[in-house]
């Protein structure tokens, strides 16, 4: 198939074209330099880079972020303390422009991202999970590293994908592969090879050098970097202790490879062919490792500590301002959790007992009074259990109780809000529902088999053609999800 | 009466504080394939006492207290000489706790979804 010829030719165009330097580079072997002698903050060049600000982008962003989430807590506590930590390492840290903001989002999940803008969204379990702030100011200063180093996904694709789409197409076409798979490359085509395959190869470049840029900022703003290790051993926990599914989006076909699932149900959600989804997982281990692992992770940013910071390893932690900020906020993440358990409990038990109802409506109540009487977190918990005694107009009531943004909830209660709608008849309040949620959140993947399926009983034949062209234009990948 | 209870109670609690409580726990090493160093102290400075590989670090030690700085300090077996080692290597689950990490089933989004994030691994088992 002549996999490692497509590797080398990808190589050389891409450095041929002098557009990329071999430090933009894939992390294959030779390209790894993050066993470099030195300090990153150090040996990287802020200078070069143009920090921008752009209000609008940043609005964009924090809608983005609230629309696949579970929504923002609505409380200045954890955020102000969050705050706090961020502006120590940003002071101590480059000097730029850059005035990144912490948003919290409701999650017990860990996670933490940064935004093209700057801004940092970590997910309220870091309180729960971490236990002095030496902890929180890695995963903060980690965050702000990408936002420093310009991590910004788009702007790598802007700047590579054309020449790795022109390379692939140029190793492809020479390879003596047979006349399917060349069809079957066509299918799914070297654009979206590019995004699915080759683009979390760079993750895994990006994601050491801001631990190494991490480290450096934490310990300029006092902290002890051993407990970056204690914070990415919860990563590595999250690895080892869930698997992943498989969601029509973004990596969802580079997931599926990860488990060399090419069976039929596989091919049929990715619109592959048998053959594309094998000579894709050859592709893919041509490329070897796609994702750094977890372990492998927490001994580079041991080695790199020992060798560059040995001496702040032996500060003493903070708990201090951590125990205060936590024991602020404690109703909050207690009802949090509780909200939590009853979710769990409404998926996980498929026949629950009327004492069993009574008994979880009660906790659902306490949930929602004081200071979470109106957090998305708490009030969609309560909501799902309302629909799961088939009481739907309640839980609607329960979306009509939680503070919104411009009058929009997070994109996962609109969806249930469009669905309960719809199963009280109100077919017609739910497609208006639709499209004015799809229009506000621009659109994404999930919206469309609602408006199609919608429009198709209470629309017009052109707005349902509209929905499922846009929508296949949009989403090729997904196109399934598009009829 | 109230009196000598408290004086008892004062008695009884400094003395459970101020004696060497040595207990034998569990012990995992944070990663693997990397020698481990022993040290004198907890502070910066401290002389190293041993390097032990990881194939040969036990599985049980004896553990007596860990500093402000996360060094705990224990012995490899009951009779071997005190030492503290790194926290950042090695764990003990039934003295610092195991944090239960949550996975959330309904959010669509995870670690590293939408701008970089801490992790790229992500989503929750699929029932």
């Amino acid at each position: 198939m002549g996999f490692k010829n497509i590797a080398k030719v990808l190589l050389l165009s891409a450095t041929l074209t002098g557009c990329v330097t071999t430090s933009d580079l894939p992390f294959i072997g030779a390209y790894d330099t993050s066993d470099k002698e030195g300090r990153f903050v150090e040996l990287y060049q802020f200078s070069d880079l143009t920090y921008t600000f752009d209000e609008e982008k940043i609005e964009t962003d924090r809608r983005v972020m609230i629309r696949d989430s579970k929504g923002l807590i609505p409380d200045d506590n954890l955020a102000e303390y969050a705050q706090s930590i961020l502006d120590r390492i940003v002071q101590t840290g480059p000097n730029t422009p850059l005035k990144p903001k912490v948003h919290i989002i409701a999650s017990v999940a860990p996670g933490a991202y940064t935004m093209p803008s700057g801004d940092i969204f970590i997910h309220h379990s870091i309180f729960d999970y971490s236990d002095n702030e030496d902890q929180i100011a890695f995963i903060l200063a980690h965050e702000y590293s990408h936002a420093l180093i310009q991590h910004n996904r788009s702007d790598i694709i802007d700047k590579l994908r054309p020449y790795i789409v022109t390379a692939l197409d140029i190793a492809v076409s020479q390879t003596d592969s047979d006349d399917q798979t060349k069809k079957a490359l066509k299918v799914y085509g070297t654009d979206l090879i590019t995004r699915d395959l080759l683009m979390p190869v760079w993750e895994r470049k990006k994601e050491d050098e801001a631990d190494r840029l991490g480290i450096d900022l934490m310990v300029a703003a006092g902290y002890n970097p051993n407990e970056s290790i204690k914070a990415l051993s919860h990563v590595k926990a999250y690895d080892d202790t869930f698997e992943a599914i498989h969601p029509v989006e973004r990596n969802a076909l580079e997931k599926a490879l990860l488990k060399n699932d090419t069976s039929d149900a596989e091919i049929k959600k990715f619109n592959l062919g048998s053959l594309t989804a094998k000579f894709l997982v050859e592709f893919q281990n041509a490329f070897g490792n796609r994702h750094p692992d977890p372990q492998e992770r927490m001994k580079k940013v041991f080695l790199y500590i020992e060798r560059e910071y040995e001496d702040a390893g032996y500060r003493e932690l903070s708990h201090l301002d951590f125990n205060r900020a936590v024991f602020q906020s404690e109703e909050i993440l207690n009802k949090y959790k509780k909200s939590h358990d009853l979710e769990l409990i409404l998926v996980n038990e498929e026949n629950i007992s009327t004492a069993k109802f009574a008994e979880i409506t009660s906790s659902a109540r306490w949930t929602v009074t004081g200071s979470t009487v109106d957090h998305a977190y708490t009030r969609q918990a309560f909501a799902k259990l309302r629909a799961r005694q088939g009481r739907f107009d309640l839980a609607l009531q329960n979306l009509d109780l939680t503070s919104n943004d411009d009058g929009f909830l997070p994109g996962l209660m609109e969806k249930n809000r469009i669905d309960w709608l719809e199963r009280t008849g109100e077919a017609e309040k739910a497609y208006a529902r639709v499209k004015e949620v799809g229009n506000y959140y621009e659109w994404p993947l999930r919206f469309y088999p609602d408006a199609i399926r919608l429009g198709q009983r209470v629309g017009t034949k052109k707005e349902v053609s509209a929905y499922k062209l846009e929508c296949t234009l949009k989403y090729p990948q997904s196109r399934d999800l598009c009829q | 009466m109230k009196q000598l209870l408290f004086v008892v109670m004062a008695v009884f609690l400094s003395t459970a504080v101020s004696a060497e409580t040595w207990t034998e726990t569990e012990a995992k090493l944070v990663f693997t394939g990397m020698d481990i160093n022993l040290y004198e102290g907890p502070e910066r400075g401290a002389a190293k006492k041993k390097i032990i590989s990881s194939d040969n670090f036990p599985s049980k030690i004896w553990y007596l207290e860990t500093s402000k700085n996360r060094m705990h300090h224990i012995r490899l077996g009951a009779e071997d000489e005190a030492v503290w080692v790194k926290g950042a290597r090695v764990k003990l689950p039934e003295i610092e706790g195991v944090v239960a990490i949550q996975c959330e089933r309904n959010a669509n989004k995870a670690t590293g979804f939408s701008g970089r994030g801490l992790g790229n691994r992500s989503q929750c088992k699929g029932k």
